[in-house]
C-alpha cells in the first residue's frame, strides 16, 4: 500500500504526451464554452485494488504511468487561485469539488481535510464549496470518517454487489477481496449516522440477476445507489455483449421493471432519472440527456482535462495541454476539447442516427464517452444505444401505467380518418358543442347572440367590453362555402390574438378573389378522397380567412389553426407570389380541418396523459416537438398521405401524379414514424392509444411492429 | 474507478401538464420522487407555460 507522505515530482503539463488526444477526429466544429460549476481533483494517481473494468488503470489511455503519486500542495493551492479567480468573474456561489483517483483515500483524510480547508480559505465565503470523494471504501477508518465529516467532505463508496458479486471484478492487485473492507465501512458510516454518506456506485455485471443486486442494497440501506454500465466503445465492446447481444438490453429491462414493482424504495438515480426523462425532467448525470460541459478534471500533476472517462476513447483522450500553472478556468473553458464535448452534448452534434430518434431528448446521444467509434469518432451512436432505446421503452411504460392506474379511461369512438357519413353526424355534434359553449358564454356576459362565429366570442376576452358580440356586425351578405362556411370575415376578433404573426388578406385582392375561386375545385378533389368531405368541413367548419403569415418567409406553403378559435381555418392562398395549385389548396385546407378533428376529439377525452412531454424530433419539422404537437401532426400527415394517395389514383382532374404519389410516401413514412414513436414512447391514454391503432389500420401499417434503435445497425 | 458525474441542463424547459398532485397520487416511491423532480423543474425561474394548442403548418411546394 502506498503511504500518504509520498510526493511526486511534478511533471509540466506542457510536456504531455498525445496533446489533444484523438477525441477531435473530422470535427472543427465547437459547442458553447463550458461553464464550470465542479471539478474532479485527481488528488492520488495510484490505486490500492486492481479492479478489471477500471477506466483509469484496463482502458486506452495509460496516462497514469506519467503522473505523480500524489497532487502536491502546491498544485492545490494553485487549483484554489484559479478557482477563486473564475467563481468571482462568473459570480458563482456555489461550487462542487470531488476528490478523485486512484483511490482519494491513499493522499490521507487529513490531507484531504487540509486540501479542502486551503480551498476554502483561498476561495472566500462569497461561494460555499461542497466537497466529497469518491472512494473504493477500504480505507474509511473510523478515524478518516471523523477527520471527513469534520471537514464536511461527502463520501461515495464504490461496491457492486454481494460478495460473489463484488469478488468478480474488485480485487487488490494480491487477486484479494475487497468486500469486507467496503461493507464495514458502509457499516460505520451507518452506525455513526454519518451526515457525509451520499450513496454507492455499482458497475452492472450482467451475469448477475438483478434481484441479488436489489435485495442486497435495500438490505444495506444504502442512501442512494447509482448504476453504472460498463465503460465500453464501440472498439471495445461491453463485457459479454458479443457473445449475447440483447444481455444487457434484457438485464436492464428486466431490472428497471423489478425495481419499480419491488424495489423503488431504494432511491436509484438512473432509474428515476429514466422514469423524469418521460416528463421532461432533465437528466442530473451525464450518463445520459443533453446539456453542457460543467466539470473540469484536474489530474495529479495540475493539468487539466475534459471528462476523465474519456481515457476510454484512445491513448490522451482528454488531455488538453495545459494546467494550474499556465492557464485559468476561464482559458480552459474555451478549450477545442471541451468545446467539441459540449458540441456532442446539443442535438447539432449528435449523430445523424440520434437525431431523429424519438428518444433523443431523454437519451441525448448517451454517455460521450461511451460514443467513440474508430472511424467515426465521437460521431457515432452510443455502443449502448440499443440499450437505452429500449430502457426508455419500459420507463414509458411504466410511466404511463402507473399515472393510467389511477385515470379513468375516457372510452374512445370509432373516428374514421376520412369522412363517411358517421363522420359527418361526429362533426354536426363537435360544431353543436362549440357553439353551445358560445352560447353559454354570451348568456353569462348578458349578451344577445345573434349570427357571429362562434369562435369570434370564444375568442374575445371577457374584459374587453368593445370586444364582445354585437360590436361587429357582419356584412349583410357574407360570402360563404358549402352553404354554411364564412369566407373572409372582418370580424377583428378572429384576428386579433394572432396579429403579431398573420395579416388578414383584403377581401378584394387577388390572393382572396383567387382562393374563393378557387374552393370549388377543391371540393371536387377532397370528394376524390371522400365523397362525404366535403359535407363533414361544412358540419364543422364556421369560418375560413385568408391569410398572409408577417413572420415566415413567403416561399413555404403557410396555414394555422389554433384551438382557442375553434373550428376557424386561416390559410394562405398564395405561396412565392404565385397562387397555390388547387392541389396544394385541398391540402391546406384539409390540413388545418383534420387539427381541428382532433382538438374536438381531445376536448371528448385526451388521447396524452401529458401535452409536453415527451418531445420527439418530428421529420415535417427542425427542432423538438411537443408530445401533443407531435401527435397532431401524426394524426394530420395520416390523413393527407390518404388525401394524395386518392389524388394520385384519380383520372381526369388534371391531377400530377408524380407529385401526388411523392407527398403520399412522404406523409405516409412521417405518419407511420409518428405512430411507431408514440406508440414506444409517448405517455399515450387509452383513448391515444386506440386512436393511434386505427390510424395505423387506415395506413395498413402493423400498429404493434416496434421501431429498432437507430444505432443497432451500427453495433450488429 | 468509476466515475458519474452531474450534467447541465442549457435549455429554458416549458411546464408540462401533469401536475405533481397527479403523480402523487401514485402509489410507489418511485413516483413520489419523479412528483418531487417534476416540481423542481416546474419551480424554475425560467420554466414557461404553453397552454395554448396552436398549429402553424409550413411546408415546401414540391413541383
Amino acid at each position: 500500500m502506498l503511504g500518504t507522505s509520498e510526493l511526486a515530482e511534478e511533471i509540466p503539463s506542457a510536456l504531455k504526451p498525445h496533446g489533444l488526444g484523438n477525441i477531435l477526429i473530422g470535427s472543427d466544429r465547437g459547442g458553447p464554452d463550458a461553464f464550470i460549476t465542479g471539478a474532479l481533483l485527481k488528488v492520488a494517481s495510484r490505486c490500492n485494488l486492481n479492479c478489471d473494468y477500471c477506466y483509469v488503470y484496463k482502458h486506452a489511455d495509460q496516462g497514469w504511468r506519467d503522473q505523480p503519486r500524489f497532487m502536491s500542495d502546491v498544485t492545490v493551492s494553485r487549483f484554489a487561485e484559479r478557482l477563486k479567480e473564475y467563481v468571482a468573474a462568473r459570480g458563482l456561489k456555489e461550487f462542487s469539488i470531488t476528490f478523485h483517483g486512484g483511490e482519494p483515500l491513499l493522499y490521507g483524510a487529513d490531507r484531504l481535510a487540509k486540501a479542502a480547508d486551503t480551498m476554502r480559505r483561498i476561495v472566500g465565503e462569497n461561494c460555499a464549496l461542497d466537497f466529497s470523494l469518491q472512494s473504493n471504501g477500504t480505507l474509511l477508518t473510523d478515524e478518516a470518517i471523523t477527520i471527513l465529516e469534520a471537514a464536511q467532505i461527502g463520501v461515495s463508496l464504490s461496491l457492486d454487489g454481494p460478495e460473489e458479486v463484488n469478488n468478480r471484478h474488485r480485487r487488490d492487485h494480491s487477486h484479494r477481496s475487497s468486500f469486507v473492507g467496503v461493507v464495514d465501512a458502509i457499516e460505520r458510516l451507518k452506525t455513526r449516522r454519518s451526515p457525509i454518506f451520499r450513496g454507492v456506485i455499482a458497475v452492472i455485471d450482467a451475469d448477475v440477476y438483478p434481484e441479488v443486486l436489489f435485495e442486497f442494497f435495500t438490505q444495506l440501506q444504502v442512501p442512494q445507489l447509482d448504476l453504472l454500465l460498463p465503460d465500453s466503445t464501440h472498439a471495445r465492446q461491453p463485457p459479454g455483449r458479443a457473445e449475447c447481444p440483447e444481455l444487457y438490453t434484457k438485464w436492464l429491462r428486466q431490472a428497471l421493471t423489478l425495481w419499480y414493482t419491488k424495489f423503488s424504495e431504494l432511491p436509484i438515480r438512473w432509474f428515476d432519472t429514466l422514469l423524469a426523462s418521460r416528463l421532461g425532467v432533465p437528466s442530473p448525470t451525464d450518463a445520459m440527456g443533453l446539456g453542457a460541459v460543467s466539470l473540469l478534471v484536474v489530474d495529479t500533476d495540475g493539468s487539466y482535462t475534459d471528462h476523465d472517462v474519456f481515457k476510454i476513447t484512445a491513448p490522451g483522450g482528454g488531455i488538453m495541454g495545459r494546467g494550474v500553472n499556465d492557464a485559468s478556468f476561464e482559458e480552459i473553458s474555451q478549450h477545442p476539447v471541451l468545446r467539441e464535448h459540449g458540441f456532442r452534448l446539443t442535438i447539432e452534434g449528435l449523430s445523424p442516427e440520434c437525431r431523429g430518434c424519438p428518444v433523443v431528448e431523454a437519451c441525448g446521444g448517451g454517455s460521450v464517452m461511451h460514443r467513440w467509434h474508430p472511424n467515426r469518432g465521437l460521431d457515432a451512436p452510443s455502443v449502448y444505444c440499443a440499450e437505452l432505446f429500449a430502457i426508455l421503452e419500459t420507463a414509458t411504460q411504466l410511466v404511463n401505467t402507473g399515472i393510467s392506474l389511477q385515470n379513468p379511461a375516457v372510452p374512445m369512438r370509432e373516428v374514421p380518418i376520412v369522412a363517411g357519413e358517421s363522420f359527418v353526424v361526429e362533426c354536426q355534434h363537435w360544431r353543436a358543442e362549440t357553439e353551445s359553449r358560445a352560447s353559454k358564454q354570451a348568456s353569462e356576459l348578458g349578451i344577445n347572440r345573434s349570427t357571429e362565429s362562434a369562435a369570434a366570442l370564444l375568442l374575445a376576452r371577457p374584459q374587453e367590453k368593445t370586444m364582445q358580440s354585437g360590436a361587429f356586425p357582419h356584412r349583410s351578405a357574407p360570402l360563404h362555402w358549402l352553404d354554411g362556411i364564412v369566407l373572409q370575415s372582418d370580424d377583428p376578433r378572429l384576428m386579433a390574438p394572432f396579429l403579431d404573426s398573420i395579416r388578414l388578406l383584403p377581401q378584394t385582392s387577388e390572393e382572396v378573389r383567387y382562393g374563393i375561386a378557387a374552393l370549388e375545385k377543391v371540393q371536387a378533389l377532397h370528394s376524390v378522397l371522400d365523397p362525404y368531405l366535403p359535407a363533414a368541413f361544412s358540419a364543422l367548419i364556421s369560418d375560413i380567412l385568408f391569410v398572409e403569415s408577417t413572420v415566415d418567409s413567403n416561399d413555404h406553403i403557410f396555414s394555422f389553426s389554433d384551438d382557442s378559435a375553434p373550428n376557424v381555418l386561416y390559410i394562405a392562398p398564395f405561396c412565392n407570389g404565385a397562387p397555390l395549385g388547387h392541389d396544394d389548396l385541398g391540402d391546406s385546407l384539409l390540413h388545418e380541418f383534420l387539427h381541428h378533428v382532433l382538438y374536438q376529439m381531445e376536448r371528448d377525452g385526451p388521447m396524452l396523459l401529458d401535452h409536453i412531454y415527451p418531445r420527439f424530433p418530428a421529420p415535417w419539422r427542425a427542432g423538438l416537438r411537443q408530445a401533443g404537437g407531435f401527435f397532431h401532426g401524426t394524426f394530420v400527415f395520416a390523413g393527407l398521405s390518404q388525401y394524395w394517395a386518392a389524388l394520385a389514383r384519380s383520372e381526369g382532374l388534371g391531377i400530377h401524379t408524380a407529385k401526388a404519389s411523392a407527398n403520399a410516401a412522404s406523409f405516409s413514412e412521417q405518419a407511420i414514424f409518428g405512430i411507431q414513436s408514440l406508440r414506444q414512447f409517448a405517455l399515450l391514454t387509452a383513448r391515444g392509444e386506440a386512436l393511434l391503432s386505427q390510424l395505423a389500420d387506415k395506413l395498413g401499417v402493423n400498429a404493434h411492429k416496434r421501431m429498432d434503435a437507430p444505432g443497432q445497425a451500427l453495433v450488429g | 474507478m468509476e466515475m458519474l458525474t452531474p450534467a447541465t441542463a442549457v435549455e429554458t424547459a416549458p411546464l408540462g401538464t401533469l401536475s405533481p398532485t397527479a403523480l402523487r397520487n401514485v402509489s410507489n416511491p418511485a413516483f413520489a420522487r419523479l412528483a418531487r423532480a417534476v416540481e423542481g423543474r416546474n419551480t424554475k425561474s425560467d420554466a414557461v407555460n404553453f397552454s395554448r394548442m396552436h398549429h402553424r403548418h409550413n411546408r415546401s411546394q414540391q413541383a
